[in-house]
């Protein structure tokens, strides 16, 4: 059996978790401070709140545990990813700042899945983005996406 | 009667008291919705990346201005993705003029291009004008990029490292052209099932030899470290060729390559020179397209009356392997097969 370390992880808010450093260390940010022997007291996180740490230490922990198969994870993912925009939102930028590269894949992909399919307007619906086109500029891309609608 | 409106009473009593007790504290705000405008731009553009080139150029670009600018920043179009099925509803030129659109944004930064199902020489060529960094191609069922279109613009790609070309008439002209212009190239596609029933008068005159391709990749493409030639109709002659000319070689698809046989000292050979070697008769499972064989104008060939392996490889059915249970698949081009005059064997 391989010695478990813990770490201590503390968010924006105050909040304490502890957590295996196998697990730990799928953030190559926190990888980088264990191997620079930096993590005496608890790693601060001041980008990331609790509730959204809790949701990327609940994705870590399902994506390192074993026996769990592809078609598992991938019901697992689906969803995990079933959330608001808004938390999803906070995920990226988290899995962005811990630098979680299969996170931020895979936020980024069913971010891009929910734009597939939808008009300009069903798009900033879903994610409540403001058309700031002026009318001049609206009139620059009608003509340049001309070819389009012919 | 009375009794009910009373308990309706009673609960509307409930009701206002709840409320008169909060009544002095207004109910909090929704939060305000996430600025996705705001994300850094490079998530911005890896997220639009994935919505792909025509949903991005029809859709996504005119949700805001943030968007705007940057589906026209070059970075973002270093990679360019038209390998949708969804694409192939739109009319060809559509296509063709989005992908022009979509190679004049990346401004030279062009990496990695993907198209199936439209394109054709002139498009090659616009983007190989235009794109000498591109190091990786896909090409899928592109009929109307031409072997001698291929080879006509291989040399605007010196930096090329992987063409993966499916359902084409690619041969010898183009593979010697690439092989000669494209010294980084390091994986090499040449998938060809399906679909040379299709276009057997093309091949016809290009009068190919069914070693043709083999033997030209093992001339031209020393530095290959993954081939793959699903399909293929290569004897142990082509295979032993590839073995000799690219040394390098650690990746080998031959499935569906049934004029190969790997009983013998060849396969003990293959088995010892290449780590991930797929073998004709190895499942299809994990194939990414559907292994169809079509034969669409059977009517005007002549067939000798014995038919060898080679000569029948010539002669499709309508045979779509995903129906059948890989083990119990036998060749079908085995002359212990009789064939009817419609060309279905019994």
């Amino acid at each position: 059996m391989s010695s478990t370390k813990l770490l201590t992880l503390k968010t924006s808010d105050g909040e304490e978790f502890k957590l295996d450093e196998a697990v730990a260390v799928k953030s190559q940010a926190i990888k980088n401070m264990v191997e620079d022997d930096c993590v005496s007291n608890a790693i601060p996180l001041p980008n990331v709140d609790s509730k959204t740490m809790t949701k990327v230490i609940e994705y870590w922990k399902k994506h390192s545990e074993e026996g769990v198969s592809k078609d598992q994870l991938n019901d697992f993912d689906k969803g995990f990813l079933e959330v608001h925009h808004s938390v999803l939102y906070d995920l990226l930028l988290a899995a962005n700042y811990l630098n979680d590269k299969e996170l931020v894949d895979v936020i980024c992909q069913e971010v891009a899945d929910r734009i597939k399919g939808k008009t300009p307007e069903e798009i900033r619906k879903e994610f409540d983005i403001k058309n700031d086109f002026t009318p001049e500029e609206e009139e620059k891309i009608r003509q340049e996406n001309a070819w389009a609608f012919d | 009667m009375p009794k009910p409106k009373r308990l309706v009473w009673r609960i509307k009593q409930r009701n206002q008291k709840a409320t008169s007790s909060s009544s002095s504290a207004p109910p909090p705000p929704p939060p305000p919705p996430p600025p996705w405008v705001e994300l850094p731009r490079e998530i911005t553009a890896d997220i639009l990346r994935r919505v792909g080139t025509v949903e991005v150029l029809l859709n996504a670009q005119r949700v805001c201005s943030t968007w705007w600018k940057v589906c026209h920043d070059p970075t973002m179009w270093r990679v360019i993705d038209m390998s949708s099925d969804k694409d192939c509803d739109r009319d060809d030129d559509d296509l063709t003029k989005m992908c022009q659109i979509a190679v004049d944004r990346s401004q030279g930064q062009l990496l990695e291009i993907k198209i199936k199902d439209f394109g054709d020489d002139d498009l090659l060529d616009y983007i190989s004008q235009r794109s000498s960094q591109l190091r990786h191609i896909r090409l899928v069922c592109c009929e109307y990029i031409s072997d001698g279109g291929l080879a006509a613009v291989a040399e605007n790609f010196p930096l090329l490292e992987e063409l993966h070309i499916y359902l084409s008439v690619i041969s010898t002209v183009g593979i010697e052209a690439v092989g000669r212009s494209c010294s980084q190239l390091k994986s090499f596609t040449l998938n060809d099932c399906g679909f040379r029933g299709f276009r057997r008068d093309r091949i016809r005159n290009l009068q190919i030899n069914v070693n043709d391709q083999a033997l030209a990749i093992a001339a031209n493409m020393p530095e290959l470290r993954r081939l793959a030639l699903f399909g293929n109709n290569m004897t142990n002659e082509g295979l032993c060729a590839i073995l000799d000319g690219c040394p390098r070689l650690e990746s080998l698809d031959l499935r569906h390559c049934y004029s190969i046989d790997l009983k013998g000292d060849l396969g003990t050979r293959c088995r010892q020179q290449i780590i991930d070697l797929k073998c004709p008769y190895d499942s299809t499972h994990d194939y990414e397209f559907i292994n169809h064989i079509c034969d669409y104008d059977s009517s005007d060939d002549e067939y000798p009356s014995g038919l060898s392996e080679a000569g029948l490889s010539d002669y499709f059915y309508d045979y779509d392997f995903d129906d059948f249970d890989y083990d119990d698949f036998t060749n079908p081009f085995s002359s212990d097969y009789l064939l009817d005059e419609d060309g279905f064997f019994w």
